[in-house]
């Protein structure tokens, strides 16, 4: 009796004091009001001419600072510790640079560009042409992703005298100005070498250095004193602090805690929670430049040469639905191959859904219930890729044909997409490094020739001729009539489908930047320019 | 003893060796090219025949592993990463301690609760406390902790604001990586030391011990609780090995720079040097692992002793006790 009591007394305390443990889970709801203190920020005394001494963001990339070592390149930091070469202006997306006097094109094939002659390093070196020449062809050395598609011909090209630089291209890439060509000190990158791991805290030009960096922790980064555009581009922010994560959610969590004061969201699922912004937080999607397209695999399936059979899939899938139910709320409906704010941009025409037409025009081409058309790919084993995977799995079924998948980690995947044979038959291209210029040959990255991913190429002579003839002009008005004729080639024969522009979301404290200063900061994709978003000019 | 253990020491070797020799075979020959990985998608077949050469990739598989093999042994080089160009070596040396910190305080916190609730449990059995703790005990192994990691931020971190969300901090950021490990721990020992006891107070000395008029608590503290620790040594020691190398989940979702987040990002950018080091340390760890474990039986078992004695000095003893001096 005396020992029932007693358990009846120790599950009586511990029910009440499991009652008092959860009350403030029960009652600190999502919907109370809570105080934001946001301690990701610290508040500069007045008169230092900073606006904050510190602000921490977060991000889940990390790596070096060698400037085209996708996908390590820790963008979000070279961007506060280099100049770049060119510039779009985000309002009004037009050409700059910061470190160019002037440029133009002497002839078809010879791109002037004069230096300033005040452009100085961290380590006191003045920057000239000869750094400018290192900073493109130090590229090509090292076999970079960057300027893979320009061909510049490095003998023909001249440093005239210490700050002009005549570079010569046997094949102009409409792209050149929208890659972030960061500026290289040439002797200290020389003296160094690609393997030193002072690039974890490189020699730059830009605003701020590097002054400690933790492997998978952090990196700060500090205002330079000596920043040679100090007086036309002063920053109001001493220092950034960029936190890594492993983990997105985590970092998620973390911003809504007021511990961060911004993060990409690269993860669509999560977006979706924060889209309605809530205390002290906001989350803006904007336009990364570039579209998704449905790509027929031609190198990799004969099938894609019957046009009936490419129109099957035009008719038979339907891409409004496919795009909702693949993309979330990051679907933006589109009828073109770039976005609507594109000078480029033509409205080409959509597709209706009719999945009977779909069945009529495989029978035609051959494909029926007896002998069904049968698709293999393999795409990278992302969220993204699983789940368009997953749904067009499903509209295949509706139409009759066999579709089959492999998801593979990145390096497995990206050799099977580079190698005949490799068994990828269609795909979903999109460029994920966004592009600041809104080019046509930069959202079909790859389209024009069969030296990247096989099942990125239209295997269509009039297609291809008007694409690299597109890629190569450098007159602004040929080259988007140009961009736009290829589009409109691509629609009419049924060689690629876009469905949906492509977007970043970015969620940012409210109470720590403006929605402004983070579009005037922001480039084109989760890579900011954070000296952007700094700069004095957005703080007035 | 020590004769013992350093053959076990000595017999690390050969079996590190074939851990790198198959860790090596098996990363070379799976898919994935780590050339790819650092060049992207617009390479040209020159540049990669080119990065290849620069990362030694263009030799032949022997070539390959004799260099890395000799390296290792010869300088403790483990190569450098190919993406960061660390050292491994040095990135190894750093997250082992922060992975160390973690399973040291993980495996005492799940000695120091998971050996008491065993006991409790077995000397209660079919009580409340015994079904508590079993239960406990089976909902801790069931669910996994990538579900338990984010449930635990988001009552003590979100809602709560008790504990930091990420990284390691302060002392307070520690917690719940502990927490959330020594969840799974706690529940293994409790249920191994329970069975254990079990198995040990139904024995005939045990009842000899009682009737001799010994107070319960003295006979589980003198006599039944050594004889029951042999499986949960066992246990703790490959528990606190598996540990060591890494976490992931946990170190992923707290941001911890551990062994198993290094381990990881090796593994999806075909960093073989970095998987390679990391495998071997791992294998290392284990080994010296099951020599302490060893070890520990003895002290805990001193009868144990005589497996580590050898066959002469075995036969020698013998014949001296036979002579009656006394000796055993």
């Amino acid at each position: 009796m005396k020992s029932r009591m007693k358990l009846r007394n120790i599950c009586s305390a511990f029910v009440i004091a499991a009652m008092l443990f959860t009350l403030p889970t029960v009652t600190a709801s999502a919907d109370e009001p809570r105080e934001v203190t946001s301690p990701c920020v610290k508040v500069a005394e007045e008169g230092s001419g900073y606006v904050y001494d510190s602000v921490t963001m977060g991000t889940g990339i990390f790596g070096n600072f060698i400037p085209g070592t996708a996908p390590t390149e820790t963008d979000n930091g070279c961007s506060l510790v280099f100049d770049v070469v060119f510039k779009v202006d985000p309002e009004t997306k037009e050409l700059y640079s910061d470190i160019l006097e002037d440029w133009y094109w002497e002839d078809e094939s010879t791109l002037v560009m004069k230096m300033k002659d005040n452009i100085y390093f961290s380590n006191g070196e003045n920057a000239t042409a000869e750094d400018l020449l290192y900073t493109y062809s130090s590229h090509a050395d090292r076999g970079s992703a960057y300027v893979t598609e320009v061909k510049i011909n490095y003998d023909k090209t001249e440093i005239r005298d210490d700050y002009t630089l005549a570079m010569n291209f046997d094949a102009f890439y409409s792209g050149f100005y929208a890659y972030k060509m960061y500026l290289i000190d040439k002797s200290w990158s020389e003296s160094v070498g690609w393997d030193s791991l002072e690039w974890l805290q490189p020699v730059g030009s830009g605003p701020y250095a590097v002054t400690e960096y933790v492997m998978d922790d952090h990196i700060t980064f500090t205002a330079r004193d000596d920043y040679w555009n100090k007086d036309e581009n002063p920053v109001k922010i001493r220092e950034w602090y960029m936190k890594y994560y492993a983990d997105s959610a985590t970092m998620a969590m973390d911003m809504e805690l007021g511990n961060i004061a911004m993060c990409a969201f690269t993860a669509v699922d999560y977006e979706r929670f924060l889209k309605e912004g809530g205390d002290g937080y906001d989350v803006y999607a904007g336009p990364s430049g570039c579209c998704y397209i449905f790509q027929f695999g031609f190198l990799e399936n004969d099938c894609w040469y019957d046009k009936r059979v490419r129109e099957a899939f035009s008719y038979g899938i339907p891409w409004e639905e496919f795009g909702a139910v693949t993309l979330g709320t990051s679907y933006r409906p589109t009828h073109g191959f770039v976005p609507e704010t594109s000078p480029e941009y033509i409205d080409v025409g959509g597709y209706t859904y009719d999945v009977e037409k779909a069945k009529e025009l495989l029978k035609e081409a051959g494909y029926d219930e007896s002998n069904p058309l049968k698709l293999h790919t393999v795409m990278m084993d992302v969220s993204f890729y699983s789940k368009t995977c997953e749904a067009f799995e499903y509209y295949c079924s509706q139409m009759g044909v066999e579709f089959t998948y492999d998801l593979k980690d990145i390096p497995a995947c990206v050799m099977d997409w580079n190698t005949l044979g490799g068994g990828c038959e269609l795909g979903w291209n999109f460029n994920n490094l966004g592009s600041t210029t809104q080019q046509f040959v930069q959202s079909m990255t790859f389209a024009g020739s069969d030296a990247g991913a096989k099942w990125c190429f239209v295997d269509d002579d009039e297609f291809v001729e008007l694409y690299n003839a597109a890629s190569a002009e450098t007159d602004e008005e040929k080259r988007i009539e140009l961009s736009k004729k290829a589009q409109q080639r691509l629609y009419d024969e049924c060689l690629a489908i876009p469905y949906s522009e492509c977007s970043y979301a970015v969620a940012y404290r409210t109470d720590v930047f403006t929605l402004d200063q983070l579009i005037k900061g922001v480039m084109c994709n989760d890579y900011y320019n954070l000296t952007n978003i700094s700069l004095a000019s957005n703080w007035e | 003893m020590a004769k013992y253990v350093l053959k076990r020491i000595l017999l690390l070797i050969p079996v590190l060796l074939g851990v790198l020799i198959v860790v090596f075979t098996i990363t070379y020959l799976t898919p994935g090219d780590p050339v790819v990985t650092i060049l992207g998608t617009g390479y040209t077949p020159e540049k990669y025949v080119a990065k290849a050469a620069e990362l030694g990739l263009d030799k032949s598989y022997l070539e390959q592993l004799w260099n890395y093999i000799w390296h290792i042994f010869t300088r403790l080089d483990f190569g450098k990463s190919y993406i960061t160009n660390v050292p491994v070596a040095t990135e190894l040396a750093t997250r082992v301690v922060v992975t160390a910190k973690i399973a040291i305080i993980t495996i005492i916190i799940d000695v120091l609760v998971g050996v008491p609730c065993g006991i409790i449990a077995s000397t209660k059995q079919y009580s409340a406390w015994d079904y508590g703790f079993t239960s406990f005990a089976l909902l801790s192994s069931a669910i996994p902790s990538f579900v338990i990691a984010p449930v635990f931020q988001v009552i003590f971190c979100v809602k709560l604001r008790w504990f930091p969300l990420a990284g390691l901090a302060g002392v307070s950021s520690y917690v719940l990586p502990i927490a959330v490990n020594a969840l799974g721990g706690i529940a293994l020992i409790t249920r191994m030391t329970r069975s254990s006891m079990l198995e040990t107070i139904r024995q005939d000395y045990i009842r000899t011990a009682k009737a001799k008029g010994m107070g319960r608590r003295e006979v589980v503290r003198k006599h039944a609780l050594k004889n029951a620790l042999i499986p949960v040594i066992t246990v703790t020691g490959s528990s606190f090995a598996l540990m060591m190398g890494g976490a992931l989940v946990v170190e992923m979702i707290f941001t911890i720079p551990g062994l198993g987040t290094y381990l990881y990002n090796g593994i999806t950018n075909r960093d073989y040097p970095i998987i390679n080091g990391s495998v071997i340390l791992a294998a290392t760890i284990v080994c010296i692992m099951s020599i302490v474990v060893d070890i520990t039986y003895t002290v805990v078992d001193p009868r144990l002793k005589t497996q580590f004695v050898s066959k002469k000095s075995g036969n020698r003893r013998k014949k001296l006790a036979q002579a009656g001096d006394g000796h055993v």
